[in-house]
């Protein structure tokens, strides 16, 4: 069971995975659309406007196609071993898989609505006393509040970046600080991509 | 089933063959012959490089019958590569 959560890629990969991840993908897109959330990036996800099923799924898929093709570029570069394309997609389409439990978790109408109540009291607060550096205690609970009703959604984005590494690494046959310094920095390039990608698609949809 | 040994118990060097008998008629060989590369791997990598030959060296056939990923498979056949090189390294 140990193995099937933390190294399901010893396990499935290549078109089952793709399969599998498309389909998880397509769910958590439409619970997201459904509940007014918004996975603006590789790693992102945030309260928003509503908007329709599909600009969450193209979210979805930027999101995944740009994480993997900097991991591509990366085993490319560094892999000794000959790799397959499908492998690396689809373990990355899989490992995204965590995301529905913050999607749904997230979609609970108490966690949500009081996400969005903290959020907007502590922005106005900062809006209030932008040039204090240190925060009012006033708002302090309530920001130890935010940060405690945000701990599961932080639980499920690690087990989802683990995998994400657990799937590059395996499928290159990469290991130790190369496999870590390469992931970090293809989890930032297409954390960058995504966002402008994310970005123009929400500009051109919902203005 | 009974996998040759390789390495000196005593000090971990290199095990070599010094004497073969027939099965047949008691004709016995002696010499000194050094272990060929395949036996020297460990019993388990032995058993994947058969079944990897009986499976016409196809790592999606491999995948099915060891019920693992493709990457698995392959990850462990560079293992075994990569130990073989070393040992030819050795060898030369």
């Amino acid at each position: 069971m140990k193995a099937w959560l933390f190294k399901p890629f010893e396990k499935i990969a290549g078109w089952e995975s793709l399969a599998a991840g498309l389909f998880v993908m397509l769910v958590t897109a439409i619970i997201a659309a459904l509940s007014g959330q918004h996975t603006d990036g590789v790693l992102d996800l945030h309260l928003g406007p509503t908007a329709p099923v599909w600009v969450l799924v193209v979210q979805g898929l930027i999101n995944w196609l740009s994480l993997s093709g900097c991991l591509l570029l990366s085993g490319l570069w560094l892999s000794h071993t000959r790799f397959r394309l499908i492998d690396l997609f689809g373990t990355q389409a899989l490992a995204r898989w965590p995301l529905i439990w913050s999607v749904l978790y997230l979609a609970v109408p108490p966690v949500g609505n009081a996400l969005r109540h903290l959020t907007d009291k502590l922005l106005q607060a900062a809006a209030q006393t932008s040039s204090e550096v240190i925060a009012d205690p006033a708002y302090l609970l309530d920001a130890l509040i935010l940060t405690a009703i945000s701990l599961p959604m932080l639980a499920f984005l690690a087990w989802m970046v683990w995998l994400m590494y657990h799937g590059y690494a395996l499928v290159c046959n990469l290991s130790g600080m190369r496999a870590v310094f390469s992931f970090i920095g293809a989890l930032v390039a297409a954390t960058i991509i995504s966002k402008g990608l994310i970005w123009m698609l929400l500009h051109s949809t919902m203005n | 089933m009974k996998v040759i040994p390789t390495q000196c118990p005593s000090c971990s060097g290199e095990l070599a063959v010094t004497g073969l008998i027939c099965q047949r008629c008691d004709t016995r060989v002696s010499g000194h012959y050094r272990l060929p590369p395949l036996l020297k791997l460990d019993g388990d990598d032995q058993a994947f490089v058969l079944a990897f030959i009986l499976e016409s060296g196809s790592l999606k056939a491999m995948a099915a019958r060891l019920g693992v990923s493709y990457p698995t498979v392959r990850n462990r056949l560079d293992q075994i590569i990569t130990q073989l090189q070393a040992d030819a390294a050795v060898e030369t």
